[in-house]
C-alpha cells in the first residue's frame, strides 16, 4: 500500500486527537462525577434522569408538607388535650355542684372555678399559631373566632373550613379542624333550652325528651320557620284573688302553648300537680305539663311555695276565671348542639342563682344534670376529633415512610443511570493515558523515519 | 542515431523526471495537489541491416496521478460530514442550554410549585405570597432567557447563513474562471494539472458549504447544480444566490436565486449550508414554538384560576402573568407577505392554549378563497371564501384569526406563528402579594340545629368567573341561599335565596346514606349564571339546614391555592395534534423537549462520527493514489539522478571512443 507523508502525518495526529479528546471526556466524567452530562450523551438515561429528578422534587415538597402537616397536627393535638382536661374539671364541678346541701356560698366559690375554666375554653378556642393565625377559625383565621358579647355569652364567628396540604400526588390531608368540629358541633342531649319571664320565681326545667320521634315530628311540621323555633307554654294561675281567703284557696292552673309558627294557644288538659300532698314541707310545687304527644317532651314546672304551703303568684285579679288569671310564659327553643363554652357559661350561670329556695333548688339540680349530658356529649365529641387526629398522624407517618422509601429507591436508580463508575473511569483513565503516551512517543520516532535523511 | 544523441535523450528525460519529482516534493503539503509522474517511451528505432537499432527516450507526458472515483467519494463524505458538524455544533449548543440546571425551565417551574405549596399552608403569610410572585417572575424570566439565547443562537446562524452563500457564489464564481481556462487548455489537446488540481479542490470546497451534483462535459468543464438541479455553474456562468430574511419575520433565512427569483430553501441539502437550514427548520422554530406554548399555558393555567379564587381581601383575583392576548400581542403572531397588495392587518388571539399543537399556519388568498394551511401537519385546516368576515375561528386548534384592519387581495399571504414569541412575551405583572387568589369564593356552612348526621364539603364553582358573572358571587348578589332538607321529598330544597336571582334546581334529590354530588346554578336578572358543585353525604333529618354563601374574610383558605399546585402534575399541555386535547403535564412537556433535542444530537453525533470515517476512508483512498510520500520521491530522486550520471557515462564513452580514433 502506497502511504502519502501528509496520510502518515495526519492520521497519526488524528488518532493522536481522538485518544486526547477520550481522555478529556473520562476526566471530564470523573470531575463532576455524572456519566451523562448533556442530554445527548444518552437520551434515553436524561429522560429517566429528568423523571426521577422530578419525582425526587415532588417527594421532597410532600415530605416538606409532611413536617409542616405534623406540626400543625400536634399542635392542634396538645390543644384538644387541654380541652379535654378542662371538661373532665367541669364534669367534676358539676357533680360536686349537684349535691344539694351546697350553701350559695359553695356553689359560687365552684362557680368562679367554672368561670376561670370558661374563659380558659375561650383562649384555647382563640389560640393563635406563631403566626398570629386563629387555629380554630375555620377560613377567616384573621379574626377572633370567639368573641365575648356583653352578656358574657360568647359566639363562634369562624367557619367550617379545614386547611389542606397535599402529602401525596392527589392525597390531601387536613391540617387543622374547625371550632365548629372541635367546640360547637356538640349535640344537646335535650335538644332544646328552656326559659321563662316568670317574676315570682317559677322555674321550668330542661324538658325530658321521651319520645324521640314525637319530637321529630314536630318540628317537622316546622322546617320553615326560622330558629329558635320557640314554643310558648303559659302558665295560667287561675286562683281566684277576688276571694278574701286569697292565697289561701286551693291550687288552679291551666296550660296552653302558642306553636313555633305562631298557632295557639291551644290548651292542654296534660297537666298535673305532682307534689300536692308535700308541697308544704317540699316548699314547692312540681307541675307536670306532659307534652309527649305533641312534642314527646314532659316539663316540669317549680313553683314556690311559702311555708304555709301556699304557692307564689297573683292569681286571678278580677275573679272571673276562664284563663284571665296571672300568665307566666315558659319559651322552649329548639337547639340541637350547644357549644362547649355555652356549656361552661350555662352552668356558671346556674351556679351563680341562688339555690337555696328549694323550687331553685330542685330545678337546678334537673337543669345540672343537662349539663353533665351534654358535658359527656362534649368529651365525646372531643374524642372523635381526637382519635381522627390520631389516624391523620398515623397517615401522614406512613405516606412519609414510603416518601423516604422512594427517595432511597430514586437516589440509587439515579445513582446507577447518572453516577460515573469510578472504579471503571480512573481505569479508563489509566488506560487511555498509557495508549496516548505510547502513540505520542511512536508517533515521534515514526515521523523522524525519512529516507532524506539517509541521503547524503 | 549516434551513441551522444542518445545519451542526450536520457539526459533530457532524466532531467525531466528529476524536475516532476522535485515539483512533487515541494508540494508535498499543498492541498489539493495531486503527484504527477513523467512517462518517457523509447524513441523510434532506426532500421539498418543488422535490424532495428535503439535511438533512446522522449517524455510522453507529465500525468497527474488520480482516480475520479475516489475523488468524488472524499467529496461527497465532506458534503454529508461538514452537513452533520454544522448541524450538530449547534445542535450541542441548544442540548446543554435547554438541560443544564442554570438555565433548565424544569427547576424554576418546580420551585415555583414549591412556593405555591408553602403559601398554601400559611395561606396569610405575606412573604410566602411575595416568594411566589418572586418564582412566577423567575419563572417568566426562564422564558425569557431561553427564548432570547434561542433565538441569538438563531441570528448568529443566520448570519452564518449570509455569510456561506457569499462564499459559494465566490467559489462557484472560481470553478466557472477554472472552467474557462481548463476548456481552453483542453483544445490545445494538454491536461493542465494544476488547474484540475485546484478546480477539484475549489468544488471539494464548495461542496463542503452546500450540497451539490456535478456532470463534466466532454470540453473538460464541469457543470454544477445545488438542490434539485437548480444550476449553479454552467460552463463559465455563475447564477448566483442570495439570502433573504424569510416570509415569518426573519427567524429563518430563505435563499433564492435572484435573476429566477426560485426560493431554494426547502430544497437544499448538505453541506455547512444544509445542516444550518435544517437545524433552524428542525430544532429553532420547533423548540421557540413549544417554549411558548409552555408560557402559554403555564400564564393561562395560573391566570385562570387567579379569576376563579379571592384575593387576601376578599376581591376576584387579577391576572398574574401578562395578558397574551393585547393588541401588540395578537398582531405579533402574523406576518403579511412582502408582495401583498392588499393591506389587511391580521390578529392571533389565543382562544385555549391548552390546544394549541405548535404549528405554524399560512394564510393565503386565491382566486376568492382563502385557506389556512397547517405547516407541521401539512394540510388545510380551515378554508372559505373571501372577503374574510371578522372571525375565523379554529377552536380545535385553541386560536382566533381576527382581521384587524384592510382588506385581502388575491395572491396575498400571511405567515401565522400563534406560540412563537409568547416566551419572549410572558411577564408577571402582578406586584401585590395580597392579590394572589388563594381562597374559593363560596362557602358552605352547617345550621347548629341539624339533627343528622350529614357532612357537606365546600362548594366549588364549575363555571368559569369573568367579568358578567362575578357580581353574582357575593353577599349582596346571589348568595346566600340555605339548603334545607325535605325528608319526604327526599330531597334538598333552596330556600332564603336573594330576591332576583334564580337559583336551579329549586330541589336536588338526595340519595340518603351515599355520597351525593350537587350541581346548582345561580342566575341573575341579566341571565348571567355560576355553577356550583358540592357533596352532602350521610342520613340527613327533615329540616336540616346548610347555607352557601360568599366566602367573606376568608382569608386562610387554601382551596384555589391548592388548584394551583395541581396544575404542575395536571394535563394541561396537548400532546400533539394528533390527541384531542391537553394530555400531559407542564413538566412532561418540557421533558420532551429536552429528550427530542438530546435525541437529535446524539443522533448527529454519531452520524458525524460515521461520516468523519467515511471521509477519513476516503481521504486515504486519494492520498494512497494522488498523495505524495517523500520516500518514494527521495527514492526517486536517486534513481533519475543514477540516470542522468549514467546517461553523463554514456556521453563520457562517447567522447572517449571518438579520441581513440582521433589518436589513431
Amino acid at each position: 500500500m502506497r502511504i502519502s507523508t501528509q496520510q502518515a502525518f495526519g492520521n497519526s495526529l488524528n488518532s493522536l486527537q481522538d485518544i486526547y479528546s477520550d481522555l478529556l471526556r473520562t476526566q471530564e466524567q470523573i470531575s463532576t462525577g455524572k456519566r451523562v452530562i448533556n442530554p445527548s450523551d444518552d437520551p434515553i438515561a436524561a429522560t429517566r434522569i429528568l423523571n426521577l429528578q422530578q419525582d425526587n422534587a415532588l417527594i421532597s415538597r410532600y415530605r416538606d408538607n409532611i413536617t409542616l402537616a405534623t406540626n400543625n397536627i400536634s399542635e392542634q393535638e396538645s390543644l384538644l388535650d387541654s380541652t379535654l382536661v378542662a371538661v373532665q374539671r367541669l364534669e367534676e364541678l358539676t357533680i360536686q355542684a349537684g349535691d344539694g346541701a351546697l350553701s350559695n356560698q359553695d356553689r359560687i366559690a365552684i362557680a368562679q372555678e367554672t368561670q376561670e375554666i370558661y374563659e380558659q375554653l375561650i383562649s384555647i378556642g382563640n389560640s393563635q399559631n406563631a403566626r398570629g393565625e386563629y387555629l380554630f377559625a375555620g377560613s377567616q383565621a384573621e379574626q377572633k373566632p370567639y368573641v365575648v358579647q356583653p352578656d358574657g355569652t360568647v359566639i363562634y364567628q369562624g367557619d367550617e373550613a379545614e386547611r389542606e396540604v397535599e402529602i401525596a400526588g392527589g392525597s390531601f390531608v387536613s391540617i387543622r379542624d374547625s371550632g365548629f368540629d372541635i367546640f360547637e358541633d356538640i349535640a344537646n342531649k335535650h335538644r332544646i333550652t328552656t326559659s321563662t319571664n316568670s317574676a315570682n320565681g317559677y322555674h321550668i326545667n330542661s324538658g325530658e325528651l321521651v319520645d324521640e320521634n314525637a319530637f321529630d315530628d314536630f318540628y317537622d311540621s316546622f322546617v320553615g320557620v326560622p330558629v329558635p323555633q320557640t314554643t310558648t307554654l303559659t302558665l295560667t294561675d287561675n286562683r281566684d284573688a277576688t276571694s278574701a281567703d286569697f292565697p289561701n284557696v286551693p291550687v288552679d292552673f291551666s296550660v296552653s302553648y302558642t306553636l313555633p309558627d305562631g298557632t295557639g294557644p291551644i290548651t292542654t288538659n296534660n297537666v298535673n300537680y305532682i307534689n300536692l300532698d308535700t308541697a308544704a314541707d317540699d316548699r314547692y310545687l312540681e307541675v307536670q305539663v306532659d307534652m309527649t304527644a305533641e312534642m314527646g317532651q314532659v316539663f316540669s314546672l317549680y313553683l314556690p311555695v311559702n311555708e304555709d304551703g301556699i304557692v307564689a303568684g297573683a292569681g286571678d285579679a278580677d275573679g272571673t276565671g276562664g284563663g284571665d288569671g296571672e300568665q307566666t310564659e315558659f319559651y322552649i327553643d329548639r337547639q340541637e348542639t350547644q357549644s362547649l363554652m355555652g356549656i361552661a357559661y350555662e352552668l356558671t350561670q346556674i351556679l351563680q342563682e341562688p339555690g337555696e329556695a328549694s323550687a331553685n333548688n330542685k330545678n337546678l339540680s334537673s337543669r345540672l344534670g343537662a349539663v353533665l349530658d351534654n358535658l359527656d356529649n362534649a368529651g365525646r365529641n372531643i374524642d372523635s376529633v381526637s382519635a381522627s387526629i390520631g389516624a391523620r398522624l398515623n397517615l401522614v407517618d406512613s405516606t412519609d415512610a414510603l416518601h423516604e422509601e422512594s427517595e432511597i429507591f430514586n437516589a440509587s436508580a439515579l445513582a446507577s443511570i447518572e453516577d460515573v463508575d469510578f472504579a471503571e473511569a480512573l481505569s479508563n483513565l489509566t488506560l487511555q493515558e498509557t495508549i496516548l503516551e505510547a502513540a505520542q512517543a511512536s508517533f515521534v520516532r515514526v515521523s523522524n523515519l525519512s529516507l532524506f535523511d539517509r541521503l547524503g | 542515431m549516434s551513441l551522444l544523441n542518445i545519451a542526450l535523450t536520457g539526459l533530457g528525460v532524466a532531467q525531466t523526471s528529476l524536475t516532476t519529482t522535485s515539483n512533487n516534493i515541494t508540494n508535498a503539503n499543498t492541498e489539493g495537489y495531486s503527484r504527477q509522474r513523467t512517462e518517457q517511451a523509447t524513441r523510434p528505432s532506426e532500421f539498418t541491416g543488422g535490424g532495428y537499432i535503439g535511438n533512446g527516450a522522449y517524455i510522453v507526458g507529465i500525468d497527474r496521478i488520480y482516480n475520479d472515483f475516489i475523488n468524488e467519494e472524499l467529496r461527497l463524505a465532506g458534503q454529508e460530514l461538514k452537513e452533520n458538524e454544522a448541524y450538530l455544533s449547534q445542535a450541542e449548543q441548544m442540548d446543554s442550554l435547554l438541560a443544564s440546571t442554570s438555565t433548565s425551565l424544569t427547576s424554576s417551574l418546580e420551585r415555583f410549585f414549591g412556593s405555591l405549596s408553602t403559601a398554601a399552608e400559611d395561606p396569610q403569610s405575606n412573604a410566602a405570597r411575595q416568594l411566589v410572585l418572586s418564582e412566577a417572575s423567575s419563572v417568566a424570566n426562564r422564558y425569557n432567557v431561553l427564548y432570547q439565547e434561542t433565538v441569538e443562537q438563531n441570528s448568529y446562524v443566520n448570519a452564518q447563513i449570509k455569510t456561506l452563500t457569499e462564499e459559494i457564489n465566490h467559489l462557484a464564481i472560481t470553478v466557472a474562471s477554472l472552467n474557462d481556462a481548463i476548456g481552453s487548455a483542453f483544445s490545445n489537446g494538454r491536461q493542465p494539472n494544476e488547474l484540475l488540481d485546484q478546480r477539484e479542490l475549489a468544488i471539494r470546497d464548495l461542496s463542503e458549504l452546500v450540497g451539490i451534483t456535478t456532470a463534466e462535459q466532454s470540453n473538460g468543464e464541469i457543470n454544477i447544480f445545488v438542490g434539485s438541479g437548480q444550476a449553479l455553474v454552467v460552463g463559465v456562468e455563475v447564477s448566483e444566490m442570495s439570502a433573504q430574511a424569510s416570509l415569518d419575520a426573519g427567524f429563518q433565512t430563505a435563499i433564492y436565486q435572484p435573476p429566477s427569483g426560485t426560493d431554494l430553501t426547502t430544497v437544499i441539502g448538505g453541506g455547512e449550508l444544509g445542516g444550518l437550514l435544517a437545524y433552524q427548520k428542525d430544532l429553532v422554530l420547533p423548540v421557540l414554538n413549544e417554549l411558548g406554548r409552555l408560557a402559554l399555558v403555564t400564564a393561562q393555567s395560573i391566570n385562570d384560576l387567579q379569576a376563579q379564587g379571592l384575593d387576601a381581601e376578599g376581591n376576584f383575583g387579577e391576572i398574574v402573568f401578562g395578558d397574551f392576548n393585547d393588541g401588540f400581542n395578537m398582531r405579533s403572531r402574523s406576518t403579511p407577505d412582502n408582495d401583498n397588495t392588499g393591506n389587511a392587518i391580521f390578529q392571533v388571539e389565543i382562544t385555549d392554549a391548552g390546544m394549541l399543537t405548535g404549528s405554524d399556519y399560512t394564510l393565503r388568498v386565491n382566486g376568492g378563497n382563502y385557506e389556512v394551511f397547517s405547516i407541521s401537519q401539512n394540510q388545510a385546516v380551515a378554508s372559505g371564501t373571501t372577503p374574510i368576515g371578522g372571525t375565523i375561528s379554529l377552536p380545535d386548534l385553541g386560536i382566533d384569526i381576527h382581521v384587524e384592519s384592510g382588506a385581502v387581495q388575491d395572491g396575498d399571504a400571511f405567515y401565522l406563528s400563534p406560540s412563537r414569541r409568547a416566551a419572549d412575551q410572558i411577564e408577571v405583572v402582578l406586584n401585590e402579594p395580597a392579590q394572589l387568589a388563594f381562597s374559593a369564593p363560596v362557602r358552605a356552612t352547617s345550621s347548629l340545629n341539624n339533627r343528622g348526621d350529614t357532612n357537606i364539603t365546600q362548594p366549588t364553582v364549575t363555571s368559569t368567573i369573568n367579568d358578567n358573572n362575578q357580581s353574582i358571587i357575593s353577599s349582596s348578589g346571589g348568595f346566600p341561599f340555605d339548603l334545607v332538607y325535605d325528608e319526604s321529598a327526599g330531597a334538598w330544597q333552596v330556600t332564603n335565596g336573594p330576591a332576583g336571582f334564580i337559583i336551579t334546581p329549586a330541589s336536588a334529590a338526595f340519595d340518603s346514606g351515599m355520597t351525593n354530588s350537587l350541581s346548582f346554578t345561580v342566575t341573575d336578572g341579566s341571565g348571567n349564571s355560576v355553577d356550583l358543585e358540592l357533596q352532602i353525604s350521610g342520613r340527613p333529618q327533615n329540616g336540616d339546614n346548610f347555607t352557601v354563601e360568599f366566602n367573606e374574610d376568608g382569608v386562610a383558605d387554601n382551596r384555589n391555592a391548592l388548584k394551583m399546585i395541581e396544575i404542575q402534575t395536571a394535563d394541561v399541555v396537548r400532546g400533539s395534534a394528533g390527541v384531542n386535547g391537553p394530555n400531559q403535564s407542564l413538566l412532561d412537556t418540557y421533558g420532551q423537549i429536552v429528550e427530542e433535542i438530546g435525541v437529535v444530537t446524539a443522533t448527529k453525533k454519531i452520524d458525524t462520527e460515521a461520516y468523519k470515517a467515511l471521509y477519513d476512508q476516503a481521504y486515504n483512498a486519494r492520498e494512497e493514489v494522488s498523495g505524495v510520500s517523500l520516500d518514494e520521491e527521495a527514492a526517486n530522486l536517486i534513481k533519475f539522478e543514477q540516470a542522468y550520471n549514467a546517461a553523463t557515462q554514456v556521453i563520457s564513452v562517447a567522447r572517449d571512443l571518438f579520441d581513440r580514433i582521433l589518436q589513431i
